[in-house]
Order: C-alpha cells, then structure tokens, then sequence
C-alpha cells in the first residue's frame, strides 16, 4: 500500500455509522455509503490492499450529492474527493484476515495520493436502490411553494392506485361516477383509504435546494412503477393521443351523465375495451385485464384510467421541464 | 428459495441436505441459509460461456474463492456479508468483462491489487450451480454447486487489455 501523508490517530473518532448500501460492487464493495445517526452521510472508498491490510478512505458527504452519484447523474471524480465536506479524509487499515482497524489517519483532502482518486468521467452504472423502504426523487431546479405541495399529491394518488391494483389487487374497485369534480375527488379519498395506514405513502425527508430531494416513505417496487409510467407519459406521445382519443369519443358518445340509461352500451362498449387496453399500455405498469375485471363496465374502467392519467400530468410537467429526475431512471 | 429434503449417500454415510428446486447442491448451502433470499429466486441453472477476473497466477486461491472467505477486511467496517458475497462474478463475454474491468480501474485505480488484472475463460454448465439474470452490462454472478470446480474448467486467456496503461 501508499504510503499516507497525515497525522495518525489512535481511534477512528467517529462513531455509529450505520451502512446504507454498496454503490459500487466488484467482488465485494468498492464503494459504501454509511449514514451517522446525526444524519451525516460518510463514503467508504475502497483504495489499496496488499497481504498484510484492506485501506479504506472514508470522507463525508452530502446525502444530495451521493444520491447524484448513485443515479449516474455526477462523475465519480465530483465526487471523490471534491465533494468531501470537510478539508480532510480518512485512512482505516484494516488488518487482512479480521475487520480490525490497525492504523487510521487524519489526512488533508489534497494530500490523498492520486492513485487513490477515479479518473475523469466515470459514472456508477448499477448502484442498487437503498432497499429500506423510501423511494427517493430528485429535485433540479428551483420550486416554489405550490409544486411542492403537487408534487407529493400527485405521487400519493398515483401510488394509491397502484398499490392497490399492484399489490393489494383490490377485486372491486370503487364506481367512480363520470365527469370531474367531486367524483373524481371520491375516488382519490377511496383509493387512499383503501390503503392500510402502515402501507400509505409518507414523507420521510425534504430538502430544498438546488439540488435537493424529497423522500418518500414507500415500497420501492411501487413507487418505481409511478416513476415509469410519469417517465411513459412524458417520453412517448403515444399516451398523450390515446388519452385525446379516449375523451374524444367520450364527449361524442357518452355526453350527459344523466342519459347513460339511454347510450347504446352494446354498440360502444367493444370500443371502450379497447381504449382501456391501449391506455393501460401506453401508459404502463396497469393491467387491464385485471382492471375490466375490477369494475362493473368498461367505461368505469377507461374513466379510471383517464382519473390515473390526469394525477400523472403534474409530474409529466416537473419531468419535461427537468424539475425533477426519478432516482430508478437513468440519464 | 423453495427447498426439498433429500436423503444423500456419502463417504461418510448417510445424512440430509436441502436441496434447491433444481436439484443443485450449492457449496456454500449453509451460510447462505444465514441470509434472506439468497439465492434470490431468479437464480436458475445456465449453460454459457463464462469470463472471470483472475490474478496472474490462475492456481492463486482467490480465483476460484467467493469474496466472503477470501478475506473479511474486503468488507467495509459494520457492513454485512450478503448473498453476493457467497458467489463469484462472471461475464457473457470478453468485451463485457474488459469493458466493466477498465471502467472499475478508472474508478479505484488500485483495483488490481485486489482482483488481478488477468481474465480466464470457461463454460458453466447446469450443474455447475445457480446463475443470477445477466445484467445490462453482461455481469452474472454463479452460487456454486458442490460439483464446480473452477481450476478444472476455466483456463488464462491473458492479461486484460487496457489495464495495464491504467492506473500504475
């Protein structure tokens, strides 16, 4: 191993670092993220071996900046050691054979040893998710009071809904009545309550800054699956004409909710199944032939899915206008 | 992992093991009881091509040893071993494996004092043990069986290109 430029220590002064997880993997970990129980977020960069000890670096981080890392969004040479929080670093041997310390140094961030620094322009490419049951979302540029009140909102009856078709596979979903309005806002109670409380969306952390985050409390399978079908609306423009092509023929064939009784449902309703398939595609992660089986006709189920697809339209906003950047997407 | 009890004759007479659904006795099957969902339920018996990292010397008992007994100073202060850390890595293909081994070495360029700077080739067969789906970026890692012996199937193509202009 390098010899270190620094002044040793006898203990490692900090203590109760929990692990997070491992950012970069090769035959065991190249790059951990620890967290101290005060919330600092520290980086334990595997750095040198030889027969005799494992050399670990250790330096604290901001948690936005990891969270940039791990989505591929900042080189690692940003990183390490650039955006060390404080002016040094740490060295821990670790004696080969144990997971003993045997030597720690308090070095000064410009005397780390360039063969421990990553060359210019690399990303992680498979840092896995954290896998403690939050989904986190980046935030990009500035945001003002009011999108930060959407933001959370739409995410909630987004992965509401889900969760309850995903996971729960609710058999019967509630009527939801035709026209917007306070229908639509009953659905949005109902999918929420239908929730069990220990299941429900929560927020975790937020942090507002350019950049910042907000945290979500979550099952990380659903709340990737929001993220897809945001990333699906606001990427493909199929779902955006399926969604006009739907209303269109709603307002043509369906336009007064006190008629329905005279609508030729026979004649519309083949119609109706196919625009629940073709949305429920464009749109993603829905299954639509489990959604026509949740609800008594096919025009519930395209209404339900026009409800789903309007809670998406925000974060489709926050997403083209690079507000906002889903931490299971990739750039 | 669902599991079966099944009854083995050995050298040593007769005794239970747990068997996975597919009928391979994995090497390491104790410890890994010790860990949650390992082998992860997608993992399943593959027959492919298969490029390891290796030191320079392909006898070195590294090669052929899951990061987990290697040496436990791998593993940073307070973490855990998980089910990784039972299995060895592979790639599909020579280009995946030399592509991920010089993005790594730009990324901790001390890295070959760890896992060498050389790559050996072999073919895993279904009884060699369970693969995990090969990702994006061509990486599987194998739970071995008790059949699998690596120093008997893999050989040394060479040192990896490109590593040795990196990082010395």
């Amino acid at each position: 191993v390098l010899s270190i430029k620094g002044n040793k220590l006898s203990v490692f002064p900090i203590s109760g670092l929990k692990w997070v997880r491992d950012l970069m993997w090769l035959d065991g970990p190249l790059l951990s993220e620890y967290v101290h129980p005060h919330g600092d977020r520290f980086l334990y960069c595997w750095s040198d071996c030889n027969a005799k000890a494992t050399r670990w670096m250790v330096m604290r981080v901001a948690e936005q900046t990891i969270l940039r890392l791990a989505n591929g969004m900042l080189p690692l040479d940003f990183v390490i050691t650039r955006a060390c929080q404080d002016d040094f670093v740490y060295f821990i041997d670790v004696l080969a054979g144990t997971r003993k310390d045997t030597e720690i140094w308090l070095s000064r961030v410009e005397d780390v040893p360039p063969e421990y620094l990553p060359q210019k322009g690399v990303f992680l490419d498979e840092a896995e998710p954290a896998g403690d049951g939050t989904y986190t979302v980046l935030l990009d540029e500035s945001w003002n009071p009011t999108d930060l009140f959407v933001l959370p909102k739409s995410f909630e009856q987004a992965y509401s809904f889900l969760h309850a078709h995903l996971q729960l596979q609710v058999p019967t979903l509630e009527k939801l009545p035709w026209r917007g309005g306070f229908s639509s806002m009953h659905f949005d109670t109902w999918v929420r309550r239908t929730i069990p409380s220990q299941d429900r969306l929560g927020v975790d952390k937020v942090m507002v800054a350019s950049p910042g985050f907000i945290r979500f409390k979550a099952d990380d399978e659903t709340a990737g699956h929001v993220a897809q079908c945001v990333l699906n609306v606001s990427e493909r423009p199929a779902a955006r004409a399926t969604y006009d092509a739907v209303t269109d023929f709603i307002k043509k064939n369906i336009p007064q909710t006190d008629t329905l009784t005279q609508i030729d449902w026979p004649t519309i309703d083949p119609r109706l199944i196919e625009y629940t398939n073709q949305l429920a595609r464009d749109i993603g992660a829905i299954n639509p032939g489990r959604l026509l089986a949740s609800v008594r006709t096919p025009f519930e189920a395209v209404q339900i899915l026009r409800w789903f697809y309007r809670r998406l339209h925000p974060m489709v906003g926050f997403h083209r206008a690079q507000k906002l950047t889903f931490t299971t997407e990739r750039p | 992992m669902k599991q079966e009890m099944h009854l083995i004759f050995s050298m040593h007479g007769l005794f239970a093991c747990i068997i996975g659904d597919f009928g391979v006795q994995l090497k390491y099957q104790a410890q890994i009881d010790e860990v949650v969902d390992c082998p992860p339920e997608h993992a399943s018996p593959q027959s492919c091509d298969a490029f390891r990292f290796v030191h320079s010397n392909l006898q070195h008992e590294n090669n052929s040893t899951p990061t987990a007994l290697i040496d436990p100073s791998i593993y940073p202060p307070n973490s855990n071993l998980h089910c990784d850390s039972w299995t060895l890595s592979f790639f599909t293909t020579q280009e995946a494996a030399v592509k991920k081994f010089n993005a790594s070495l730009r990324a901790r360029p001390r890295l070959r004092e760890r896992i060498g700077d050389h790559l050996a080739q072999g073919r895993i067969e279904e009884k060699d043990g369970l693969c995990t789906p090969t990702s994006r970026h061509g990486h599987f890692s194998l739970h071995e069986s008790v059949a699998f012996d690596f120093h008997s199937v893999f050989s040394m193509i060479g040192p990896i290109p490109g590593a040795v202009d990196q990082g010395q």
